[in-house]
């Protein structure tokens, strides 16, 4: 890196070529005065103007929209301000300005960064795609699991039905009875009529069991609900998880991440381990929750293949200075050491053809990174295995590092 | 006088209870049990200890696991049919458990009326033998 303070300036015999550069220079300058009015445009600036059709009082509208303040910026500190991006007709402009402390007047240099936007859409895209097949390939996992929570309450309603279906046949028998009585009364018709037919309605409740009726018809319409509403609950749950994210940052609740993450695993979990919950005082981290759900998703995921029965799997967070602490340990097989090393490495796994994919914790990883954060893993064979991720709370905004790649954004 | 004894062995009760009534609307005595365990001592605790027909058990259980329960269960009772239920019907868990001594395999969701007719076929089976 280049400090301009520490660098002289050019001789001054090079000061009528230093202009002519600039003027030639095929990325666009435009420099303005303190009261934003265009004190100079070079060749390239000008033909952008003709490119875009804009008349010279729009011609700022090729600039980042914010000007005023970072003109405000450069003068009063003297500093250059980077990164800066404009966009016009669908093409992306990055720009550096710079200004002198005091001085009059701001230099603004651009470069076409439009190619660049695109591939970074794309890349975008392609990892939000390979996040969405990471999460169907767990609920692919969990499949056999959840259609087992499923087809069980399932199987009650539907026995339940039966007998409520039975039951209602039964009650309609006996109202049609009654039904008989309650016009016997109507036509004024004489006692021993009314008799006869109240000993139908005797014998049609007894016939269908009517005491029976009242004691299980409320316990099987209960039960059903629960049943029902125990399946709705499940494909609800389905339904969150499955949801491809916005691919937009958002402020949420890492405990509720996990608990929701913890719910769909469950079904597989609770035949084989003891799900321990310790969740700290947490404040709300600005992330990517969706892709952090896979995380939580696939290590909860590996701690159930890990574990065969009776184990343990422990959630812990907590807030350590200024990061939040995800922690998540087991009791199963543990990872061989040498393993350990490659376990975030693409295509690695050691589960069984159908059982992994080998990308989980590969892109468990990336997206840890890309939070600005950081995963650890310690493992016993026959103890366990710990997973540890450490978020940054306060985060340096959506990284830009790329845009140092694009031409006329350098660090100087 | 009942068409048969049946052992229900399922952790979820709703279920237990919902085979219970569909099985004794079909004319069987049956006992219920949360584990393999209990319904082993459930069946020892009646009055008669000795008779029992059927066992239905499910292979989706926290602590034992299905095939545990199902091989456990075959070592107390030799001679009694069981008749495995699963939320995840695979073909070869079927096989498996169907040559580890299973007599029948029945994936939930089921019919009543297919349970009636399996519960029945082993009854029957299992008269027929003594």
């Amino acid at each position: 890196m280049i400090n301009v303070h520490t660098i002289g300036l050019p001789p001054e015999d090079l000061y009528p070529e230093l202009v002519t550069f600039t003027h030639l220079n095929p990325s666009p300058v435009f420099v303005l005065d303190a009261q934003g009015q265009v004190r100079y445009l070079n060749l390239a600036a000008r033909q952008m103007q003709q490119e875009f059709e804009l008349a010279d009082a729009d011609i700022l509208k090729i600039l980042p929209v914010n000007i005023v303040e970072i003109m405000r910026q450069c003068l009063e500190s003297g500093t250059q301000a980077r990164r800066l991006e404009s966009q016009i007709q669908n093409r992306w402009f990055g720009w550096s300005a710079y200004g002198v402390p005091g001085g009059q007047t701001v230099y603004f240099h651009g470069a076409d960064i439009t190619g660049y936007k695109k591939a970074e859409k794309e890349q975008n895209e392609l990892r939000l795609k390979l996040v969405q097949n990471d999460k169907m390939a767990s609920i692919g996992q969990l499949a056999a699991g959840i259609a087992h929570e499923i087809n069980n309450p399932l199987s009650f309603v539907v026995l339940n039905l039966n007998h409520i279906s039975n039951y209602g046949r039964g009650l309609l028998t006996i109202v049609e009875q009654y039904d008989k009585v309650a016009t016997l009364i109507k036509a004024g018709s004489l006692s021993t009529e009314l008799k006869a037919a109240l000993t139908g309605v005797d014998d049609a409740k007894a016939q269908e069991e009517f005491e029976e009726i009242l004691d299980e018809l409320p316990s099987l319409l209960q039960e059903s609900q629960d049943g029902a509403e125990r399946i709705r609950a499940i494909v609800l749950n389905l339904k969150e998880f499955s949801h491809t994210g916005e691919g937009a940052q958002k402020h949420a609740d890492i405990n509720r991440c996990l608990q929701s993450t913890l719910k769909i695993v469950s079904y597989e979990l609770k035949y084989k381990a003891k799900v321990i919950e310790q969740y700290g005082d947490i404040p709300e981290i600005l992330c990517y929750p969706q892709e952090l759900n896979q995380v939580f998703m696939n290590l909860l995921v590996n701690a159930s293949h890990a574990i065969k029965q009776n184990g343990e799997i422990r959630i812990v967070t907590a807030r350590r200075d200024e990061q939040v602490m995800i922690e998540i340990r087991d009791t199963g097989c543990g990872i061989p050491p040498e393993n350990l090393s490659r376990i975030f490495e693409t295509f690695f796994t050691t589960k069984e053809v159908g059982k992994g994919t080998g990308l989980g914790l590969s892109i468990s990883s990336e997206i840890v990174k890309k939070h600005q954060g950081r995963i650890e893993v310690e493992s016993t064979v026959g103890v366990g295995t710990t997973f540890r991720i450490w978020l940054p709370i306060v985060q340096g905004g959506p990284q830009t590092t790329e845009n140092q790649n694009a031409g006329g954004h350098r660090k100087l | 006088m009942a068409s048969g004894r049946v052992l229900v062995v399922d952790d979820e009760q709703n279920l237990r209870k919902a085979v219970h009534r569909t099985l004794t609307k079909a004319g069987y005595d049956v006992i219920e049990a949360e584990d393999g365990e209990k319904g082993i001592a459930a069946v020892q605790s009646g009055d008669n200890p000795l008779r029992l027909d059927v066992i239905i058990c499910d292979v989706h259980m926290p602590k034992v696991g299905g095939k545990e329960v199902v091989a456990y269960l075959k070592s107390q009772f030799p001679s009694v049919p069981i008749i495995v239920l699963t939320g995840d019907p695979q073909y070869k868990d079927a096989t498996d458990f169907l040559a580890n001594g299973a007599s029948a395999y029945l994936a939930k969701p089921f019919e009543p009326a297919a349970l009636v007719k399996t519960v029945a076929k082993c009854v029957e089976k299992h008269v027929f033998h003594h």
